[in-house]
Order: structure tokens, then sequence, then C-alpha cells
């Protein structure tokens, strides 16, 4: 049998860095869980509901950077109301208390008071870095506090920050640009970052008429000139079926494919057909993707070809998609790797979401808005499945009316959030959130 | 590997020290080179070592002595050199290149350089061997790490105890 003493596998597990490489080398045996969770200097939380801040501190006692993230995805996109959840306070708090060595704080889409930036400042003798990206709920003076107490990076991030589409040369792991660049800048960052990995191109003006913009051909160009890509943001007014053909065919690496064209249910820009066969091909041809985010107008079809195909995705992204529950069984029975599935303005119902019941164990979470799901389908998923957290969101009007289940059940839920979860029901639930 | 003549101490030739493997083999090398062994070098800086006496290393076949004393002496002048800081582009690329070279061998060699690293505690060569052992796990999921090194099944009580690990902490921590 063969046997390595404790310091020599501390030194392999040293030398693996990655978190997905870590959790399984954390899992090879009893004697590798303790070594590595002792060693873990850096932890990621996908969710600040999944685990509870002590739990984590208790596995890892000697991190020294974590990150976590609050809302669901889809608060980018204005559907989370304000007063939701996800403040950083007990993550601070607990990190005080357990973690005074802590160098570095990564929050994504949560709320941090001024209160709790103090607190931070306050309490990390070394602390090096904090990254607040699309948090909200502090002030200048917080981040002050943070500035004179603490030798420290302060980030948050905004569009402004990210660059403008002057300031492209000499890019070459990302480039994060505005559209104002047009076709022609593309084509010139295409010609001059042949190395480039990232891109991410944002709207500057969302305004559609008064958009100029980038096309399908903007991003043709990039992928012929960079076919290192390996992530790609994009924000267009048009696309077609050859140009993502094309682009599959470029770039078989990539992992991460958003395209976002702002107009929803557009369709193909010259044969005006759907764009199902151009993502068919992202994912035919990419066979490493993990993260997809589509748009344009879309039938069942993507989806057959995504559960087909798409045997590595773990984040998926549907907006306006589809015609009938089939869509999204396709993609839950096919995805096997599937972690985030998030949907919203499309047609699928009960049928489709239950369909997913054994799906939901391994998922991370499910995000759905204005789908057709009703409240007794929830409710019976929520029934079922108690390590999972099953959050309904309700127009103001709405309430459940406890006398009449029948009726309650047949009301359409208009936003559902459920996650896997090892700290039971949160306990900061809002009026307008209903934990089944 | 070796040179046959013995200094004996400080006038001019470097001094040399003999080690001797759990086979009985013995292995004439530069004290420099030995001493990248930290467990080796408190002997030999007390003297040991010399002549006819040897270090006798009862953990430690010749087949491995033998390659891990062909580590020490390539690596020999750069730590002389304090880790090397003066050391030329060319010279680091030649110890990248014999490291990758070095490393490339039987797993079962592999694991009996491992535990003379560790026993003999020679810093770059534990990294080494380590490294090496992480990149054949990279990608991996847990039962794929176990059989790629040869770890046997895991007891059930053990399964049901990793079980357990993957329920509660295999996604939340990502």
């Amino acid at each position: 049998m063969v046997y390595f003493p404790d310091e020599v596998v501390e030194n392999i597990i040293g030398f693996v860095k990655s978190h997905r490489d870590r959790n399984a080398v954390s899992l090879v045996c009893r004697t590798w869980y303790h070594i590595e969770r002792l060693n873990r200097r850096s932890v990621f939380v996908s969710n600040c509901y999944a685990v509870h801040p002590e739990r984590l501190h208790v596995r890892f006692p000697r991190i020294r950077s974590l990150s976590i993230k609050g809302k669901p995805h889809f608060a980018d996109f204005d559907l989370i109301p304000a007063g939701w959840g996800a403040k950083a306070d007990p993550w601070v708090e607990s990190c005080a208390r357990a973690c005074p060595d802590m160098e570095e704080l990564r929050l994504k889409r949560m709320v941090v008071s001024d209160e709790c930036l103090k607190r931070v400042a306050c309490s990390f003798a070394n602390f090096k870095s904090l990254v607040l990206v699309s948090c909200e709920g502090f002030s200048t003076n917080g981040l002050a506090t943070i500035a004179t107490n603490c030798r420290v990076l302060s980030r948050t991030r905004k569009l402004e920050d990210l660059g403008t589409g002057s300031f492209v040369r000499g890019y070459n792991a990302g480039a994060f640009i505005l559209d104002y660049i047009g076709d022609d800048g593309l084509r010139a960052v295409a010609s001059s970052c042949l190395e480039l990995q990232e891109l991410r191109v944002f709207p500057a003006n969302t305004r559609l008429e008064e958009r100029t913009g980038v096309t399908e051909e903007g991003l043709v160009a990039v992928s012929l000139g960079c076919q290192k890509l390996i992530s790609v943001l994009y924000f267009c007014g048009r696309m077609t079926n050859t140009a993502l053909v094309t682009i599959a065919k470029n770039c078989p690496r990539l992992k991460s494919f958003r395209l976002c064209i702002l107009e929803p249910r557009t369709s193909d820009a010259v044969t005006g057909q759907p764009l199902d066969d151009g993502f068919g091909a992202i994912v035919q041809s990419c066979r490493g993707l993990r993260r997809l985010s589509m748009s344009g107008l879309l039938t069942d079809n993507v989806f057959l070809y995504i559960g087909m195909y798409a045997e590595k995705l773990e984040m998926l992204s549907v907006a306006f998609a589809g015609d009938t529950d089939n869509g999204m069984i396709y993609v839950l029975n096919g995805c096997k790797n599937l972690k985030k599935l998030e949907i919203r303005d499309s047609p699928f119902g009960d049928a489709a979401l239950l369909a997913g019941m054994e799906r939901y164990e391994a998922i991370c979470s499910l995000w759905m808005s204005s789908c057709n799901i009703t409240l007794g389908a929830c409710k019976s998923l929520a029934t079922s499945m108690p390590n999972l957290n099953v959050e309904v969101m309700t127009e103001a009007a709405w309430s459940i009316d406890e006398a009449d289940e029948e009726a309650n059940n047949a009301k359409r839920v208009e936003k559902l959030y459920l996650y896997r979860t090892i700290a039971g029901p949160r306990d900061d639930v809002p009026g307008f959130v209903t934990v089944l | 590997m070796a040179a046959p003549e013995s200094g004996d101490g400080n006038n001019g030739a470097a001094r040399m020290v003999t080690l001797i493997s759990s086979d009985n083999t013995r292995f004439e090398v530069e004290a420099a080179a030995a001493s990248l062994s930290q467990t080796l070098q408190l002997t030999i800086l007390d003297g040991g070592g010399g002549g006819g006496d040897g270090i006798p290393l009862p953990n430690v076949d010749s087949a491995t002595l033998s390659k891990v004393l062909e580590y020490c002496i390539k690596h020999a002048p750069a730590a002389a050199n304090g880790g090397a800081p003066n050391a030329t582009a060319v010279d680091r690329a030649e110890l990248e290149r014999f490291d990758n070279e070095f490393v490339n061998i039987d797993q079962s060699v592999l694991y009996s350089l491992i535990m003379a690293a560790h026993n003999l505690e020679i810093e770059g060569l534990q990294s080494l061997v380590a490294k090496k052992v992480a990149d054949m796990i990279k990608g991996k999921s847990p039962m794929e790490i176990r059989r790629t090194l040869g770890f046997p099944d895991p007891t059930p009580e053990e399964q049901a105890e990793m079980n357990a690990h993957m329920l509660e902490y295999g996604w939340a921590y990502e």
C-alpha cells in the first residue's frame, strides 16, 4: 500500500491550486481531507446562503482570502427588488471573530454597509485587498474608513472603470471595451491582440434608437484574429447563424460564451431564421464550454442541441427563449454538469420544473422568472427536497391564502429561486419573499 | 558520478563524502552536493562521512540513492550560489529542462524518490516530486486520484465519511 507522510501530502496539495482540484483532493481520503482543510488559504462560496459562515471557519480555520457571491445573477438585470438580502455583515462578523489574519475579501452582488466596511477596517491587521463587484449599500465615507485604517487595495467595479474603446492596444489577457469602438475598432483588436483570451464588449448606450454599436462582423473578426479566446461577453444589435458557426469554428477553446442581443427575440439578421443553429454550432464545437448565455429568437431546438452536446456546461442563462416545456427538459436531462440555470421570460411550466426534481440535488441554483410555473409545483418541490431552499417572490397584491389550497396552488409564481444549502432556511427573509 | 579521489578537508580539492545505501553500495560524492540534504548537512558539517567511515542511509536503496545524487550533483553549483541569484537565463533553463526530464519516470521510482527526498530533507527535490504528483492528479475526481496514485479502495466506513463530506461541501465551495 502506498503511504505518504503528512508532510509529503502537504507538499503535494500545496501545488494543487484550483478550487475544483482542491475539492477533489479533499475527498480522496480522511487524511487528505484534514490536511487539505488545514492548508486551504482561499475559499470561494458561490452562494452566501448555501453555508453558514461559522461552518466555513470550522472547516477552513486558516483562510486568508474569501470570495462570496450573494444575490442571484439576474440581479444584474434588475430582477431582484431592493431589500432582498445578501448582506455581508454576518460574513464579516464571523471572519472578524474566527479569522483575524484575513487578507482579502471579494464580495459580489452583496449589500455592504458603511458599518460593515468599518468592521473590516478595524478587524484585520494584515488586510490587503477588498474587491466589491456589483455591491451596494455603502458610501464613499465607508470606503474612506477602509482607506485610512488599512493598507488596502479597494476596487469597486463600475462600467466607467472598465476602459474605453480607444484603449485597446497591449491587452492580451483580456480586453474590456465599450461598443462605440464599432466593428472597425474590433478589427483593430483582432489584428493587434493575437493572444487575447477574454473579450468583453459592453453597450455604451442601451437606448436602441441612439445606438451605433457593434454587430456580428466585429465578433467574427475577433474570432478570426484571436483564436485563443476563452471567454466572450458581447452586447450587440444583430447576429446571424453564419457568424456564430464561424465563431464556433475559429474558437473551439471557448469556455464561456455570453451573447446579448439587446432587443429580445431578434432573429438572424440576414435570413430571419431563429438562431438555434448558430448556438448549436457553439455547443457542438466548443466541447469545453462551461458557461453560456443566449439571446435572440430561439426555439426548443437550441435546447435539444445544448442537451446533446454541452456536456461540461455549468451555467446556462436563458431569456425569451423556447416554445414548450421540452426545451427546459432537454437541458435538465442532457447537461450532467449543470450547476446554475437561470431562465426569464420563457414559456416553461410546472412539467418542466418538476422534470428536474432529481437534478436539483446536484444543481447549485435555479432561477425562473416570468415563466409559467405555479405555487403548487414549487411547494411540491420544496416538500420533496429538504436540502433545497425554495423561495418564491410575489407581486405586492399577491398573498398566500391559507384557506383555499387549491386556488393557491394554481397561482402563478412570478419569481422562483431555489438553491442547495446546508444552512437551512435563511433568517433574513423580506416580506415579499416566501420560503416554502 | 562520484570522483574516486578523497579530499581530506580544506586543502584545495573538493571535499568528498561517502554515502552507504540500504543494500550496502557506497557512493562517493562531493560534500557540497550531499549537503543539499538537510539531514546529511549536519553530519557533514561535523566532519562525518569522510574517509572509510561513510554515512549509512538505511532507508534508501542504491537505485534510489543514485537517482537522488544525480539531482544533487546537478543542483549543487546553483545552490552554492545561494539559490543562484546570478545564474544566467541559460543556466536556469538548463536546470528546468533537467528537472522536467528527471521526473519523467515510472511511478514506483517516483514514489521511492518522494520518500528519499522526504527522509533526506532535500527541499528542491521535495518540491519537484510533489509538483509532479500534483500534476498527475489535476482535473481528476477523488476516485480517479486514488486509482492514479495506487491507493487501495476506501473501506466502506471511509467511503461513507467521504460521501458525507461530498454531500455537505462538494458543491458549496466552488
